[in-house]
């Protein structure tokens, strides 16, 4: 990446992020950088600290009462569910070592609410059981600021694959980092409701970056999903709708805005 | 966000007591939005001009934010700079979608520092870090200073400041690049850096 090793370039796009000047392509391209990067998102940190007290500035205006109500209802717990009944894909014990990674990701991508959406797509028809195959794209390419973000990690808690998806785009963002697989296997994508029921979103197309078709727009389809696994299949994936193999890499699906 | 040490060390203790969801988070996060609400509305108002967008925005922050109190621990930032750069980045989001139609186009939106009430200065004298970022400003020229207001408080990009201005745009980029930089040298050398 160019801004690597420029630490004045560096410098003066994180302040621009945060002044709000670094528009369009520029804006989106330094927001994946910063997923990727923790010293940048530091001087991103950094530059918030040192502008944003201007805001105090500003008169403060009462909110109306009604958004606090409308608020509560969103975050009110549900308590008309039951406990998610443990999936699958809970009965390996992996998710300690996992979770420090995922908070470290979340807290540094907390800071992406509010980024670009893509156009609204149109929704296209999906056939059951037939599994959604990845096109490549190049390694320099990045996705729209992504709203639903995932790590997946293996056994050891190492980050294998990362998951963007922005609201309200229909493609699915993967960067692979793993090894290929042998040509009689394939690593497919499930998407885990709240009751661990797994829904296959496509196949993984080896090392790099891919990206998927979901059936509908991702606040309709990815919003469902708590956690996103791969599992190990046949080429070309389950043929049950269901995974067959063993569990590859596992992570929680993100929504940050 | 000018912020007093106590008020932050409150907010942060609201943001802990709400990540933990057990049975007094969501008093906890109402306590939380009582004490910033006014704040992030009226940023949010600031930038979009409008208001069932500021309101929509809000919304969708706070829900944000209660979904990542629990991250809010690892962050490196105050509390109400955390939460002020989540409203702000939302609010540029929404003024830079496609199709976007700028609802007040017109030159009340120049209004800066002075005019807002009750009393900026005042308000900027409330805290440290308020006080130094507008001592500041008022040592850049005021060229660099204009374009840093606008964009900062409108949400404006390099063109449309440029535009704005009536100015080229490599000259705006120019003041704006300088304005941050002698920005940043200044509150260093009053000691105001990213929480550490």
């Amino acid at each position: 990446m160019k801004y690597r090793n420029k630490p004045e370039l560096t410098e003066r796009l994180a302040a621009e992020y945060v002044l709000g000047t670094l528009a369009g392509g520029a804006r989106r391209r330094f927001a994946a950088w910063m997923i990727e990067d923790a010293a940048l998102r530091r001087t991103v940190a950094e530059w918030e600290e040192r502008l944003t007290p201007m805001a105090s500035a500003l008169a403060e205006t009462r909110a109306p009462a009604a958004l606090w109500s409308r608020i509560a209802a969103e975050i009110a717990p549900p308590s008309d569910k039951k406990t998610p009944a443990a999936g699958w894909w809970e009965s390996l014990a992996f998710w300690r070592s996992f979770g420090l990674t995922a908070s470290a990701v979340v807290a540094a991508l907390a800071v992406f609410i509010g980024v670009r959406p893509p156009q609204v797509v149109e929704h296209t028809q999906v056939v059951e059981h037939e599994v959604v195959k990845p096109v490549r794209v190049s390694d320099g390419a990045n996705p729209w600021q992504p709203s639903y973000v995932a790590t997946l990690a293996d056994s050891s808690g190492k980050t294998m694959l990362m998951v963007y998806i922005g609201r309200k785009s229909d493609e699915l963002w993967i960067k692979y980092e793993g090894e290929n697989m042998p040509s009689d296997t394939s690593l497919q994508l499930w998407g885990m409701d709240e009751n661990g029921q797994p829904k296959s979103l496509g196949l993984i197309g080896g090392k790099g970056k891919h990206v998927m078709k979901l059936p509908v727009i991702a606040d309709k389809s990815i919003a469902q999903y708590k956690a996103l696994a791969v599992s190990m299949e046949p080429a070309g994936g389950s043929k049950t709708g269901l995974p067959t193999g063993p569990v590859m890499f596992r992570g929680r699906c993100h929504n940050f805005w | 966000m000018a912020t007093s040490p106590e008020q932050n060390q409150r907010l942060s203790q609201l943001l802990a007591q709400a990540s933990r969801r057990d049975a007094d988070s969501m008093a906890a996060f109402e306590l939380l939005y009582q004490g910033t609400s006014s704040k992030l509305f009226g940023v949010a108002l600031r930038i979009l001009r409008r208001e069932d967008w500021a309101e929509e925005v809000l919304q969708e922050c706070y829900v944000s934010i209660w979904k990542h109190c629990a991250d809010y621990q690892l962050q490196l930032s105050a509390p109400m700079t955390w939460m002020t750069s989540i409203v702000r980045n939302r609010c540029l989001d929404v003024l830079r979608r496609p199709n976007f139609e700028d609802p007040t186009d017109d030159d009340a939106v120049f209004e800066s520092f002075e005019t807002d009430e009750p009393g900026p200065l005042a308000l900027l004298e409330q805290s440290v870090e308020a006080g130094a970022i507008a001592r500041c400003m008022s040592g850049l020229e005021a060229k660099q200073q204009q374009a840093i207001r606008m964009a900062f408080f409108e949400g404006l990009t390099h063109v449309e400041l440029a535009q704005k201005l009536n100015q080229p745009l490599g000259t705006v980029k120019t003041w704006v690049r300088r304005g941050l930089m002698k920005l940043k040298d200044c509150l260093a050398a009053v000691g105001i850096e990213g929480k550490q």
